[in-house]
């Protein structure tokens, strides 16, 4: 019986991911799969290294304040919009 | 054990952006988590991950093997092989000649000898590559895995992974692992490397 190769990472998932990446909450073969897309992707870098400057830049604002609550609702009706409801 | 990683410029881990001690300043310790490890190469781990340096690296304490690459508690630098970025070209001409001959002997085994002498004439690149989406829009679409990887020529670590896929294609597992071996081998040859010691 023959192996099969693995199925690759694909950006949609990977993108999905980078916050668990950054955080060091992938376990250790999760984490080399995310990183060996990375090497082929250089889509997927420029996301990471956005999402990391993102990171740096809001660190130096002042104390988070929670949006309004309509703001709120409005963004979570859009995210799950995007997940088809 | 001396064992090898690449690197971005400036000897940069890719990912987590941290800079490694030059050689004989330091240790790179693992990263935040008490038991997280610095990662390395074995030959034949070196081209899933292709970067702008290569370095050889001495890894210290014990040295296990995970998937594509080996982990230890720590490394440091030990020298830069100068060679490379320069070799590149060669590199990724290396993949495309493999990918174009096993994409030929395909079109043989199909019975397509025309297309195969086709494809098998010398051209300039971006010729061969618009010949090849021409032959795969005939029907053999394995052979758009040549116009992919010469395509990706200017990145060495994409042009290698498509040529893998275009093994992969072609020769299902095996034909992926032999490519990879390939691409491992001809580090080992250009570069004069062996395993870890």
């Amino acid at each position: 019986m023959s192996r099969a190769l693995p199925a690759d990472l694909v950006c949609i998932v990977a993108v999905e991911r980078v916050t668990e990446y950054l955080e060091d909450a992938q376990t250790p073969e999760e984490r080399t799969e995310f990183e060996e897309h990375l090497v082929t992707c250089p889509g997927c870098v420029i996301y990471l290294r956005q999402v990391r400057a993102q990171i740096a830049a809001s660190a130096v604002l002042g104390d988070p304040q929670p949006p309004p609550e309509e703001v709120t609702r409005k963004l979570l009706d859009l995210f799950r919009a995007s997940r088809g409801g | 054990m001396l064992a090898w990683k690449f690197l971005s410029p400036g000897a940069v881990a890719p990912f987590t952006g941290i800079r490694w001690p030059l050689p004989g300043v330091g240790w790179m310790e693992g990263r935040s988590k008490p038991d997280s490890r610095v990662h390395a190469c074995a030959l034949e781990d070196l081209p899933y991950w292709i970067d702008q340096e290569l370095w050889v690296v001495e890894l210290e304490g014990e040295v296990a093997r995970a998937r594509r690459q080996l982990v230890a508690a720590r490394g440091r630098l030990v020298a830069r092989v100068d060679e490379w970025p320069a070799a590149e070209a060669e590199f990724t001409g290396a993949c495309i000649e493999r990918t174009r001959r096993r994409v030929i002997d395909a079109l043989l085994a199909a019975g397509r000898e025309d297309d195969a002498a086709v494809l098998s004439a010398p051209r300039e690149p971006e010729a061969e590559r618009q010949t090849a989406l021409s032959i795969a829009g005939s029907g053999p679409s394995y052979v758009g895995y040549v116009a992919d990887v010469i395509r990706r020529r200017p990145y060495p670590g994409t042009c290698a992974y498509m040529a893998a896929n275009a093994a992969a294609a072609i020769g299902n597992v095996r034909g992926h692992d032999q490519e990879r071996a390939e691409q491992a081998a001809w580090f080992s040859a250009r570069f004069k490397l062996g395993q870890p010691r």
